[in-house]
């Protein structure tokens, strides 16, 4: 299955998150198919790409819960 | 800001900053006593925080249970929380980068000053929000 989930970025005691689509499988090796955005919890910055994250859940990609939180606080989803 | 994990759940409730599932707060207490926890308590948390998988995942990538997987990071979790109320470094370490911020701001131009602030804000540990 194809998941839309955070992946961690940043440095040590300032952690930032990259938003991408990866397989459900090998979370560990950090393969990923494509990045659609980033989000900074300290700043509380938030990027995505809309039209890839709407393109990416309309076949059928399932966003992880914190991943359906930040799309709803980014409006891309309802 | 002071935070124990007992708060995160209250802060849910009353809808303030932390509104996800998950408080990627506890990503930074983690880099904090990291260390200091088992390693299988490390583990689940950063598989929860940091690769920001489902309990059911992480399930299938131990070889136990969801149920156990739960318990593990709700532990884990508390162990945290204590840490951070006996010895807040957490809170500390912020509050030496937001004072660093504003005398790094007073420096002006003074280059020198500045490298010498710097200097000393490394060797206290802090760690600076991006330099724009």
């Amino acid at each position: 299955m194809v998941k839309i989930r955070l992946t961690r970025t940043g440095k040590t005691h300032s952690p930032s998150y990259r938003i991408v689509v990866a397989d459900q499988r090998s979370p560990r090796d950090g393969r990923f198919i494509e990045e659609i955005g980033h989000y900074n919890p300290n700043s509380k910055e938030l990027k995505v790409n809309e039209e890839s994250a709407k393109k990416w859940i309309a076949n059928g990609a399932q966003p992880t819960p914190t991943i359906k939180a930040l799309l709803k606080k980014a409006g891309v989803i309802a | 800001m002071v935070y124990s994990v007992k708060d995160f759940a209250l802060h849910a409730k009353m809808g303030g900053e932390c509104m996800f599932e998950k408080d990627l707060r506890v990503a930074a207490l983690l880099d904090c006593y990291g260390s200091l926890l088992s390693e299988r308590h490390r583990e689940l948390l950063d598989y929860y925080y940091n690769e920001d998988l489902s309990l059911g995942e992480i399930a299938a990538e131990v070889g136990i249970s969801r149920q156990g997987v739960r318990d593990g990071i709700k532990k884990a979790e508390e162990e945290l929380g204590f840490f951070e109320e006996r010895l807040s470094l957490l809170k500390k370490e912020r509050e030496i980068a937001e004072a660093g911020v504003r005398v790094l701001e007073l420096t002006g131009d003074n280059a020198s000053l500045r490298a010498a602030v710097l200097e000393l804000l490394t060797l206290a540990g802090a760690v600076l929000p991006d330099q724009k």
